[in-house]
């Protein structure tokens, strides 16, 4: 089986699925940007095709579009998929907007078991929820943390569990605002 | 002079049993088992420490990876608040009498972290007592030595009875580069040639 | 009867002033049997821990303890002594004392060499605050440690140390060595329940499932030796292994027959697996997994454990040799100490068992420092599926080879029995014993080549082919 081109890997899901969109990467690895509706299907489809077979998800992150030079400026939260076929040996990166007040995206561990954890984690830091995963609980932070630490907007605490930040009181030039105690 | 005051003619003198307590002190300092428990980049160096060129082991110590068995604590790396009171049961786990070193400037005070991180805890100290703080991001192997000798200086006064001896105690000092023991390339200094020293 | 079960007769006689009680035979077995013998084991295991760091460094290129020296417990001896004297005095009189050279020289050797360490070590144990955890079960829990202590103690009991040193002289001693040495397994399962922690009780069931399978070969390897010399009884089965003449090397069992020395190499295996060294320590991997069954215990009762895993390595040892090296035999001619009076001959046959003994000690070590650790699965399928099959056609070998020369044991066949001297050698009897499985061998391995075009490298080697 040899590597399917970038291109005809995009070329394959825009013709069964026109919504996404294709997207330049700079390197040069085929990018999609998939509507959050068909996000499930795009990955079984990609997972199941004969000719693509992603039998792996190499990684499933997130960046906060807050402050971040976009065009046009947005507030949304990327979830972004890496995905990898051991079969094929080809790569293509899937992306996803959720929109920071109602932020869902359907889980993909149906698809890849490997996304429980990396659901957890992007759940964690940036407080994107996953519907349909099993146990959506917090994996880095404590249970008890308040807020998702890697959002542009979230408020560094000054304490946990009256365990001040900053030792002695001692306060740095250009440090991260502060305020409240977690919890 | 009182005979109270001679020396030899203090009370913990004079007890027979100050001379065991004396004896079990000498074991305790030339057999502190450590925990084997490490967090970070620190820990690296820690286990180099226990390794051919710098063998812990010669001065008695081997790792021990039960908290009931371990008689030293080195907090060795990066403590985040999650993790903190997991150290905290450890050490309650660990049998008296236990010692404690902070190893490296996370477990001191936060070290790198202190500025701009939300998790990362600034010094194990806020949550069990540390006798020995060891400077550095990481101390060499030397410098970890030479707060063990400190904390053996420390072992070896130790009574079963009386008052523990608690006040931290910093090896070196800041200004000492890599625990003031070994000499090091002055890097601030300017070459001759006008560029700057340390560009290996 | 023997010149020192005489001893405790007269003790026992002279205790009581007459016809002796029981109490007065428990002392005089305590005094002239137990005492000596715990002097004689617990000194060995509790250097067997410095000697072990001491190996380990060296394997590992290090220096190894050689901070504590005996300056500590001298100190503490002079303190003792001169309690009398203020302590600045008895200060400068230790001081003084040190100083002298040959005093001084010798401490400084003993630092370098860490012999302080294991004292050291002890008296820290002894000065360490001893828990027993809430939810333990405080009898199972405090009551493991000696369990273990003495069902790995207990066996030295039949183990003879010399013509006149056998605490225990009977008919079924092999059988009462494996069967007292299983009790360490019931020790170590209360250890794991009794901490009451779901980490010592997984602990604990490893420890037993690999304990529990490796006793089937060990007793399968003590029944081929039983079934070659016709007796239990360990002292007969060294008086077996006797040869006169300067030789007496080649009196020894293993030596008899290639099924005896298979027989030998899986109790050795078997052995390392019984004392849960490296490369079978999963009971207690310490990198991988807390220490198993012990992670709970503390202080002293954790020494109790470690002294038991050393005195278990040295009964291994001690059952090695005695078995299948000769016991206490010396290899170069018996003769001479044959003939020399009680209190000669039992030292230096008891100083020969201790070289022996102390050999395989430091190959367990060699062993441990040098191979990583086996996976669970694979230290059982080496036990069912690679020892026990050999032992059990090593054991049908043996008993061929007792029929073809014509008798039921070794005894008979070869005319080795175990009253000595018993100057008898069927030379050529051994040579067949050997040449004849060897030959069948070497027929399976042309015979396989021939077959598969192939074997293994090593055999390859052996039969001269390229590997
Ligand atoms: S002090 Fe430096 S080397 Fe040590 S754990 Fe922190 S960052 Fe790593």
């Amino acid at each position: 089986m040899s590597a399917v081109a970038n291109d005809a890997i995009a070329t394959a899901v825009l013709a069964q699925f026109p919504a996404v969109q294709q997207k330049h990467a700079d390197n040069g690895r085929a990018f999609l940007l998939v509507p959050k509706g068909d996000l499930v299907a795009v990955a079984h489809f990609l997972r199941t095709q004969k000719s693509l077979r992603f039998d792996a998800l190499m990684d499933l992150t997130a960046y906060d579009l807050l402050k971040y030079p976009s065009t046009p400026p947005s507030d949304d939260i990327a979830v972004v998929y890496l995905l990898f076929s051991y079969q094929h040996r080809h790569k293509v990166t899937l992306k996803v907007l959720a929109p920071r007040a109602e932020c869902e995206v359907a889980t993909v561990s149906g698809e890849w078991p490997a996304a429980l954890y990396f659901e957890r984690e992007v759940f964690d830091l940036f407080g994107v929820r996953f519907p349909g995963h099993p146990s959506l609980r917090r994996i880095m932070t404590p249970d008890d943390w308040q807020g998702h630490p890697l959002r542009k907007d979230y408020l560094y605490p000054d304490s946990y569990h009256g365990v001040a930040h900053l030792r002695d009181g001692q306060h740095f030039e250009g440090s991260p605002p502060r305020g409240g105690d977690t919890p | 002079m009182t005979t109270d005051e001679r020396p030899g003619n203090r009370a913990d003198e004079q007890v027979h049993m100050a001379a065991v307590d004396e004896f079990l002190a000498w074991g305790k300092e030339h057999s502190l088992f450590y925990l084997l428990f490490a967090t970070a980049c620190c820990g690296i160096e820690l286990m180099q420490a226990g390794g051919p060129r710098y063998d812990v082991d010669r001065l008695g110590m081997i790792p021990r990876a039960t908290p009931r068995q371990a008689d030293l604590m080195i907090v060795a790396g990066t403590i985040t608040h999650k993790m903190a009171g997991r150290v905290r049961t450890l050490w309650e786990q660990m049998t008296e009498p236990r010692w404690v070193v902070s190893m490296g400037s996370c477990a001191n005070s936060g070290g790198p972290f202190s500025k701009w991180s939300y998790s990362v805890l600034n010094g194990i100290d806020k949550y069990v007592p540390v006798d020995i703080y060891i400077p550095g991001c990481p101390p060499r192997p030397e410098a970890l030595i030479d707060g063990v000798m400190a904390l053996r200086e420390r072992v070896k006064r130790y009574r079963t009875v009386g008052e523990r001896d608690r006040t931290p105690y910093i090896v070196a000092g800041p200004e000492a580069p890599f625990g003031g023991h070994c000499k090091v390339p002055d890097f601030t200094a300017k070459k001759p040639d006008g560029g700057g020293g340390g560009s290996a | 009867m023997n010149g020192f079960g005489y001893a405790v007769d007269a003790l026992a006689a002279w205790l009581a002033g007459g016809e002796p009680g029981w109490i007065a035979l428990t002392i005089a077995v305590l005094a002239v049997w137990v005492v000596p013998i715990l002097l004689l084991v617990f000194p060995i295991a509790a250097l067997g821990q410095i000697l072990e760091r001491k190996i380990a460094a060296a394997i590992q290129r290090r220096v190894g303890p050689s901070s504590a020296g005996l300056d500590g417990p001298l100190r503490f001896g002079f303190r003792v002594l001169l309690f009398f004297l203020p302590r600045a005095r008895q200060d400068r009189i230790f001081a003084a004392f040190c100083n002298l050279r040959p005093v001084r020289s010798l401490l400084l050797v003993s630092r370098r060499l860490g012999l302080g360490q294991f004292v050291a070590d002890g008296i820290k144990m002894l000065g360490k605050e001893d828990i027993v955890p809430t939810g333990a079960d405080g009898i199972v829990f405090r009551l493991a440690p000696y369990l273990a202590l003495a069902g790995a103690f207990l066996p030295f009991c039949v183990v003879p140390f010399g013509q006149h040193l056998v605490m225990l002289e009977t008919e079924v001693a092999a059988l009462f060595a494996i069967a007292v040495s299983g009790i360490v397994v019931v020790a170590l399962k209360m250890a794991g329940w009794g901490s009451g922690s779901k980490w010592s009780l997984l602990g604990g069931m490893r420890a037993v499932a690999q304990l529990v399978s490796y006793e089937v070969p060990i007793g399968l390897a003590v029944g081929g030796v039983v079934l070659w010399c016709g007796t239990m009884d360990l002292h007969a089965i060294v008086g077996q292994q006797y040869e006169p003449g300067v030789f007496s090397l080649l009196g020894w069992n293993v030596v008899q027959s290639p099924f005896l020395a298979t027989l030998a190499a899986v109790f050795f295996i078997a052995g390392l697996a019984e004392c849960q060294r490296s490369p079978f320590d999963m009971a207690e991997a310490e990198s991988e997994l807390v220490s198993g069954f012990n992670t709970e215990y503390s202080g002293l009762r954790w020494g109790l454990f470690a002294m038991a895993e050393y005195t278990e390595m040295l009964l291994i040892g001690a059952l090695l040799a005695t078995l299948f090296f000769g016991g206490y035999q010396s290899p170069i001619g018996e003769e001479w100490i044959v003939g020399l009076p009680v209190w000669l001959e039992v030292p230096i046959h008891g100083a020969i068992l201790g070289v022996k003994v102390v050999t395989v000690f430091l190959v367990m070590m060699w062993i441990r420092w040098t191979l990583p650790r086996f996976r669970v699965d694979q230290v059982m399928r080496l036990s069912w599926l690679v020892l026990v099959p050999m032992c059990l056609v090593s054991m049908f070998g043996l008993a061929v080879t007792l029929l073809a020369a014509g008798g039921t044991h070794a005894g008979e066949a070869f005319g080795r029995v175990a009253s000595r001297p018993r100057p008898d050698l069927h030379w050529l009897g051994h040579l067949a014993a050997w040449a004849v499985p060897v030959a069948i061998g070497a027929c399976l391995v042309v015979m396989a080549k021939k077959k598969h075009g192939q074997v293994h490298p090593a055999l390859q080697r052996l039969t001269g082919g390229r590997s």
